[in-house]
């Protein structure tokens, strides 16, 4: 029998319109419950809710639950409670997370290799490849990326006008310094009405000023601490200078400083893209340098992804959800609302994500000099032992040699216990 | 006379330093609205001004349209609040009437039991309590959290003091009248218990609107929480969010427990009074 090429046209379109009714039919007749557990505030979590809405679209009975974690005390509080969800057996399908959590929970085997998915999803060759990579564990494909953020210095250039401050695009340390100096406002008694800058009071944050010395508060591995470092000393001094000697920041408390930025009683923040959000609602003309260097001007850098839960009881149902959560529209709708830089080179390729700040563009230029966040597996304890003692020097109730000698200690001997752990 | 000027002297001097202190106290409410009608750049404008530049209610419509749902967040509260509070009123009266009016072996030792129950902390039992509603479903549902504080021992505790100041002639005559024990508590020691009733309705509704740390480890689900887990999903992420708008959501949050308190101020007095706990 002689094939034609209508024939063979034909028939190739019955197939697929076959497999489309198919692939429709399955889609409306599952049913189930989904239940997603992300982070994020506001941008991300009505971009999630449109995401879920498309999802319903496709499978209309199956019911999706969120919850959702503003990551008000760090990330080692969000493993905490995601470990103890899995202890309880009461868990999430599908789970946001970032860096500094994908080891303690991919070393725990909580999640489904994702290989094969990201396999058959072409689509996804629209990430960077560096967060793919980042997002494996072992060799296997764990984490599908969201969005990422790095830490760049926020600038209110309302202020920088009034004392003639230039933003620059790239400084040094000392060029900073002088800057913020210039942008802190005293009165005749000393007392300080605007401060130049905010010594961060979260780890994610102070990670830039090590980096920038070409050092690391852990060991290049991430396997054992690096406090001992004389540069780590040196980042800590200088900071500590920043505010005891030449006045131009607060002592870090346990609240950020977000809304006294906006506010116009701080001129320069350390922050990621997620600001972008309540600086556009304020209408704040602020903009974005990148971080000052001394050796090196690196930043860090932090991204969210997904994962699925090992033991989700319909593994295709929860890809489908976790192909909506990263789709480009999903994505776009979080860079331009703030939620962080998209993931997807498309989506932060829109004008809409370009036009604001103003230089928006630092963000994707900056990527080759990202260092990620020291996150090992232990991370939930390395965070709470490095902020006691940063905190603690930066209010100059201990050294800053003696803080980096009992942070050192404390930090082996969590290295110690994982190694036991981990046998 | 001279005793008398002093004495008005000493009242005045007394009202003064109650007026300081009321001030005070008012104050924190008083910065709470203030700041619930500023923008951000307004909030943190140096000097602060103490009343707002103007009333503007953007962070109110604000909170009530943003992807946190206030209302249903609000429901919650209402939800878990009055079933808390009918919850102990029921418990704790008819324990306290067992503890303060019968006579059975063990009652002393088991009521030095109820009292250790005071000396733990949430902390101490949420976690068995975390995992025992995992197996059963009760994660995620106010239900859940009401069902935790159904009845509490600082209830008993002052229910029994405010019933062993009460006299027992009447009790007693009722029994020797034939009158079961349920009657008795019914029909005559109920009715007296009216202040004790009051005060410990209004204190408990107020500890159950403000349950913080019990609800964020139970109640993680958006639709699921109460109002304090709203003021952290507020505070936006990594704690970036507007504090305005925050305040907004603590002036609607505080209303009900104010005007609660406004009502029956004079009832809590009472009933705390007599019943001989001290705040």
């Amino acid at each position: 029998m002689k094939l034609t090429r209508r024939d063979l046209l034909k028939s190739t379109s019955a197939v697929a319109a076959t497999a489309l009714v198919g692939s429709k039919a399955f889609a409306a007749d599952k049913e189930g419950t989904l239940k997603v557990l992300s982070f994020g505030g506001d941008a991300q979590t009505t971009a999630i809710n449109h995401a879920i809405e498309r999802f319903n679209k496709k499978f209309p009975k199956v019911k999706v639950e969120l919850a959702m974690d503003p990551i008000a005390t760090g990330w080692g509080d969000y493993v905490t409670k995601v470990l103890g969800q899995f202890t309880s057996g009461d868990t999430a399908d599908v789970y946001g997370t970032a860096i500094e959590t994908f080891q303690a929970f991919a070393s725990r085997d909580l999640w489904m290799p994702l290989d094969d998915y990201v396999k058959a999803n072409a689509d996804f060759s629209d990430f960077a490849p560096s967060l793919l990579e980042q997002g494996s564990y072992k060799g296997k494909k764990l984490y599908i990326p969201i969005g990422w953020n790095n830490i760049m210095i926020n600038c209110n250039l309302d202020l920088f006008a009034k004392a003639g401050v230039t933003k620059p695009a790239d400084w040094t340390w000392d060029q900073f310094r002088e800057a913020a100096k210039k942008l802190t406002v005293k009165d005749a008694s000393g007392n300080v009405s605007q401060y130049g800058y905010e010594v961060p009071n979260q780890n994610f944050f102070v990670q830039p000023w090590f980096f920038s010395n070409g050092t690391s508060t852990l060991s290049a591995d991430w396997s054992g601490s690096n406090m001992l470092d004389p540069k780590v000393a040196e980042s800590l001094q200088f900071l500590h200078d920043l505010i005891h000697v030449d006045g131009v920041s607060p002592v870090p408390g346990s609240d950020t400083m977000d809304n006294q930025f906006v506010g116009g009683q701080v001129a320069m923040i350390s922050r990621g893209h997620w600001i972008v959000e309540n600086c556009k609602k304020a209408n704040l003309k602020m903009d974005i340098a990148n971080v000052p260097s001394k050796a090196t001007p690196n930043t860090v850098i932090g991204f969210g992804a997904y994962a699925i839960n090992k033991n989700t009881k319909d593994a295709e149902l929860a890809q489908a959800l976790v192909t909506e959560l990263t789709s480009v529209e999903t994505q776009k709708e979080e860079g331009v609302g703030g939620g962080g830089v998209p993931g997807r080179a498309s989506a932060a390729a829109t004008p809409e994500f370009l036009a604001f700040p103003p230089s928006a563009a630092l963000y994707y230029a900056s990527l080759p000099h990202t260092q990620p966040v020291p996150s090992p597996a232990n991370f939930q304890e390395v965070e709470k032992i490095f902020m006691r003692y940063y905190t603690a020097m930066m209010s100059d109730a201990v050294s800053i040699a003696d803080g980096c000698k009992q942070a050192h200690d404390e930090l082996t001997a969590s290295f110690d216990r994982l190694k036991k752990q981990q046998g | 006379m001279q005793t008398q000027s002093a004495s008005r002297w000493i009242d005045r001097a007394i009202l003064s330093v109650m007026a300081v202190l009321g001030f005070f106290m008012v104050m924190p409410f008083f910065w709470l609205f203030s700041m619930s009608f500023r923008s951000v750049a307004d909030a943190y404008k140096m000097p602060p001004s103490f009343f707002p530049p103007n009333l503007d209610f953007k962070n109110y419509w604000t909170v009530l349209h943003t992807s946190v749902p206030f209302g249903q967040i609000y429901l919650n509260s209402i939800e878990i609040a009055l079933l808390v509070t009918i919850g102990q009123l029921v418990t704790c009266t008819l324990a306290a009437f067992a503890f303060a009016r019968l006579s059975f072996p063990g009652r002393d030792s088991l009521f030095f039991i109820l009292l250790v129950g005071l000396m733990f902390p949430a902390q101490v039992t949420i976690l068995p309590i975390y995992l025992g509603y995992a197996q059963i479903g009760l994660l995620n549902k106010p239900m859940g959290l009401a069902l935790m504080y159904l009845t509490s021992s600082f209830g008993v505790f002052m229910m029994r003091q405010f019933m062993l100041s009460q006299p027992r002639a009447l009790e007693e005559a009722a029994l020797m009248d034939g009158a079961g024990y349920f009657k008795i508590f019914w029909r005559i020691s109920l009715p007296q218990l009216r202040p004790a009733l009051s005060a410990l309705g209004i204190i408990t509704f107020t500890q159950t609107w403000n349950y913080y740390f019990q609800a964020k480890v139970l109640l993680q689900a958006q639709n699921s929480m109460n109002l304090p887990l709203a003021m952290d999903a507020l505070r936006g992420y990594m704690q970036s969010g507007n504090l305005s708008l925050v305040m907004a959501a603590m002036s609607m949050a505080v209303a009900p427990v104010i005007l609660l308190f406004l009502i029956a101020q004079k009832m809590i007095i009472e009933g705390v009074t007599m019943s001989g706990i001290r705040g």
